[in-house]
């Protein structure tokens, strides 16, 4: 029996610039970094609650695009395919950002992402849901995903499945969790060499500054002390956020040591009022007037 | 041989058949891992360490990962089992057994162990009282109690055999009295079926675990006295096995619970769930009253939170108006 179809109500009216194909340049990563942070602020607007966690959604676009674009080895046909490489959103809050590169890769319509997000029914919950194929842990409590990245990448040395690689993205707000540390431990006792976390180090938790809060430098010391291969760049320029990357995927790179690349970004990033008011914009609401705004900024 | 020992206690019973049980299915399934956090020795899963050092992980004791990092194996082919100490599985890594094992589904095998006062020597931050309690409301999650080593061990079996979540209740240890073999040779143990030990037309015994053998001697002394008292093993407490339980009900009229947990949220509360809208019958709970653990005696202990069959005797007596 065929499932029966949703009906849609709400559609996009904007184009879409950027399309999946490989290789992308620089150039085709920036515009595709751009469409993600469009979508974000589409996603937001549509839907049920006209909100999204927009501030942390908006500082991980190039992470993300750099991921979806050029290094996550994935069939979305065959979410499931046992060879494909991991992507683990640990920062779960930043739903709307993967939902957007999951559609671009073709996981699944882009018409789902103006029509089921944070919707009584709808598939494409504010905090990652393991219900969504190609989501790879339900994520949101935060700190967790560091030890999911460390099951899946024990899982793939204990099958010799040595082309693997699994990426987890932490924010830095949830690096004051401490399971985020049982998990970096546990990385680096288990040798785990094929996993990739990155930081979105956009330096604000949720009430003000993560340094006001709990300041989590030396940053790199700490990353360094539990034995982590560890880099620093600015987590909105794509050609750096590459090569790192490029890097710590290497085998030759300090083998048998996890990596972590910690990704200097902005809450907010894209859209000026929200950088200036980054607190206020953790998790926000959009009318027409703000989504208005947020498109002319972001070139329409 | 001697039983293996441990800091001068017999590793034999329930513990025994969970290491036994452990090297069978390693054995038989490939694909099963076991995380540990540094409770191994004390739940004696030691042994499959040694037999497939490439398929057991400890996290150090680091209980919130060991969930973590069991549901990400279960996502990648694999079975893992997952025995902690039930205080810590259900408390510390509550979250993420919520999240990452209900949530999600994961085809983990959860084995709770010292569960309610079993283990005499640890007290209240060791001794749970509510892991039913918290893994019953938690969707997904199937729950069994096993009442002797050898339902333990086909609890595990059938457990690794179902694709799902499962948390597998059991004791440390009993008083010397109750700590042997208590169901009949050929019992069948089913994940989703509690089973009638002793038929009876007066009042229903309705035990988990330990307080089984503790009802079905209860039961003997009743017919003493007259008294026809039906015993149940309720080893399936999620999803509670409704046909036996209403069955029960019918026939007698009259239910006593007994458990080793805390009386809200447990055994009592899932029997009185299922029969307050099937089959409402006067019903009376024996178990841990609301209270946190200690440390001491075992045999004292029983008393001190009568987990005794005294204690389903007053009940039974005071329900009949005896």
């Amino acid at each position: 029996m065929e499932a029966e179809r949703p009906v849609y109500h709400n559609t996009s009216t904007l184009p879409v610039i950027s399309h999946y194909h490989t290789p992308m340049t620089d150039e085709d990563l920036r515009a595709f970094a751009l469409q993600l942070r469009r979508d974000i602020i589409e996603i937001t607007y549509y839907s049920g609650t006209q909100s999204s966690h927009v501030g942390g959604e908006l500082s991980s676009a190039e992470i993300l695009a750099i991921l979806y674009g050029c290094f996550l080895n994935l069939h979305p046909q065959e979410p499931e395919w046992p060879q494909r490489d991991i992507f683990v959103m640990s920062k779960g809050h930043c739903s709307a950002v993967l939902y957007a590169a999951m559609a671009w890769r073709g996981f699944f319509g882009r018409e789902m992402l103006w029509n089921e997000f944070n919707r009584a029914g709808g598939i494409l919950q504010e905090h990652c849901s393991p219900c969504l194929p190609g989501v790879e842990a339900p994520t949101g409590s935060l700190g967790m995903g560091l030890s999911d990245g460390a099951g899946y990448a024990w899982a793939a040395k204990h099958a010799g499945q040595m082309d693997r690689r699994m990426y987890v993205l932490l924010g830095d707000g949830e690096c004051t969790e401490g399971q985020t540390w049982e998990g970096a431990a546990l990385c680096a006792q288990l040798k785990l060499d094929n996993l990739i976390a990155l930081v979105d180090y956009n330096k604000y938790i949720i009430s003000s500054t993560t340094a006001q809060v709990m300041d989590l430098e030396p940053f790199e010391d700490r990353w360094r002390a539990y034995r982590w291969h560890t880099q620093r760049v600015d987590g909105h320029d794509v050609a750096a956020l590459c090569h790192a990357i490029e890097l710590a995927k290497d085998p030759a790179t300090a083998p048998g040591q996890p990596r972590v690349i910690i990704c200097d970004t902005k809450k907010g990033a894209g859209i000026s009022f929200m950088e200036q008011d980054a607190v206020h914009w953790h998790a926000g609401h959009l009318n027409s007037e703000s989504y208005q705004r947020c498109m002319k900024e972001l070139g329409l | 041989m001697s039983p293996k020992m441990m800091y001068g206690v017999s590793l034999k019973g329930f513990r025994s058949a969970l290491a036994d049980s452990l090297l069978a299915m390693g054995e038989r399934y490939p694909n099963m891992v076991v995380v540990d956090a540094e409770t191994g020795t004390a739940t004696n899963v030691l042994d499959f360490r040694d037999a497939y050092p490439d398929r057991y992980v400890t996290m150090g004791i680091a209980e919130q990962a060991a969930l973590s990092f069991a549901f990400a194996l279960s996502r990648s082919g694999l079975i893992p089992v997952v025995p902690l100490f039930s205080c810590f599985l259900s408390h510390r890594a509550c979250d993420q057994l919520y999240v990452q094992i209900g949530y999600a589904n994961a085809n983990v095998k959860l084995i709770g162990c010292y569960t309610g006062i079993s283990s005499p020597n640890t007290g209240a931050t060791h001794q749970c009282m509510n892991d039913i309690a918290i893994i019953r409301s938690t969707p997904n999650i199937r729950v069994v109690e096993c009442a002797d080593p050898s339902e333990l061990q086909q609890a595990i079996e059938q457990a690794m055999a179902y694709v799902g979540p499962v948390y597998i209740r059991m004791i440390r240890g009993d008083i010397p009295k109750y700590d042997k073999p208590v169901l009949p040779e050929g019992h069948k143990f089913a994940l989703d079926r509690s089973s009638v030990l002793r038929e009876g037309s007066d009042i229903s015994l309705i035990a988990s675990g330990m307080m089984v053998p503790r009802a079905l001697e209860a039961a003997e002394i009743l017919s003493q006295e007259g008294i026809s008292a039906e015993v149940v093993n309720m080893t399936a407490i999620k999803p509670v096995d409704a046909e036996t339980l209403v069955a029960t009900a019918k026939k007698t009229g009259h239910v006593v619970t007994c458990e080793n947990h805390n009386i809200f949220g447990g055994v009592g509360s899932a029997v009185a769930e299922c029969l307050c809208e099937k089959c409402p019958v006067p019903m009376r709970l024996v178990g841990v009253r609301d209270q946190y653990g200690w440390s001491g005696d075992l045999e004292d202990l029983v008393k001190m939170f009568g987990l005794t069959t005294d204690e389903i005797l007053r009940n039974a007596r005071e329900l009949l108006g005896r």
